[in-house]
């Protein structure tokens, strides 16, 4: 199962490097950077240890404990998701532009493992949730 | 259950649920705490509870999506903090960022959401 995607979106570039002067490509490569560090900060696997402890949903109290549950699980991962999918492609970008892998790297293994971890916990939960309505 | 007096709409999209980029950030959302929700869980599966409540239930279903509304918040400030002012990057759709399998869990919650405030 392909859990993370692939790069479908390679670039969010909206220029082109041919188009740019030597001073315009270090403010966009400054702009990556300024980027980059703000990702770094936020892009912080853990503190998602609800959905670890599995609900056996067998009533409805525990149906609408565990949708909560999966509710907020679900959004902590699309953030995760997204900005590290906009982190590997301003990766690319910066890469494009300056030609240089970039420094300050995350811990990319320990997020896209958090990542397909999480995916498989939550879906787990909410097919429990699915045969209790009898999906 | 009967409270889907409080539900968005019965028609509300993934998209719109999961707040899908591009989307700006609102200064303006009420803040969530975690803890509440946690203490509205314990009450629900307490085995001394006499009463099961439908109102503790939308509450703690309010106070989840309010919680997730705050998260993709947050998520929507730090894309427009990176990019939102830049002239040579766009905002990607969320459609481009998130897994087919995690879309699809996505769709799968929300159907389940309409299930189960009926």
């Amino acid at each position: 199962m392909r859990i993370l995607p692939l790069t479908s979106l390679n670039s969010l570039r909206a220029i082109s490097r041919s188009k740019l002067s030597k001073r315009d490509s270090s403010k966009v490569l400054d702009e990556i950077d300024h980027s980059l560090l703000l990702l770094k900060s936020e892009i912080v696997p853990g503190n998602t240890q609800e959905v670890q402890e599995f609900l056996e949903v067998e009533n409805n109290d525990q149906a609408i404990v565990a949708f909560g549950r999966i509710v907020v699980e679900l959004s902590k991962l699309v953030h995760l998701s997204t900005l590290t999918e906009i982190d590997n492609s301003l990766r690319m970008d910066m890469l494009y532009f300056s030609g240089n892998v970039v420094n300050h790297t995350m811990d990319k293994d320990s997020s896209s493992d958090h990542i397909v971890n999480q995916l498989k916990q939550i879906s787990k939960q909410l097919v429990s949730v699915e045969h209790w309505l009898g999906e | 259950m009967g409270f889907s007096w409080w539900f968005d709409s019965e028609d509300v999209s993934t998209e719109s649920f999961f707040k899908f980029l591009p989307r700006k950030y609102d200064p303006n959302l009420e803040y969530a705490s975690s803890s509440e929700r946690v203490f509205l869980e314990k009450k629900i599966l307490d085995p001394d509870r006499s009463n099961p409540q439908s109102s503790v239930h939308s509450e703690l279903i309010r106070l989840s999506e309010k919680e997730k509304d705050q998260i993709l918040n947050s998520m929507a400030l730090c894309v427009e903090q990176c990019l939102g002012d830049s002239k040579s990057f766009n905002i990607p759709h969320s459609e481009e960022l998130l897994s087919s399998e995690l879309l699809e869990i996505l769709d799968r919650t929300l159907k389940i959401r309409k299930k189960l405030v009926k």
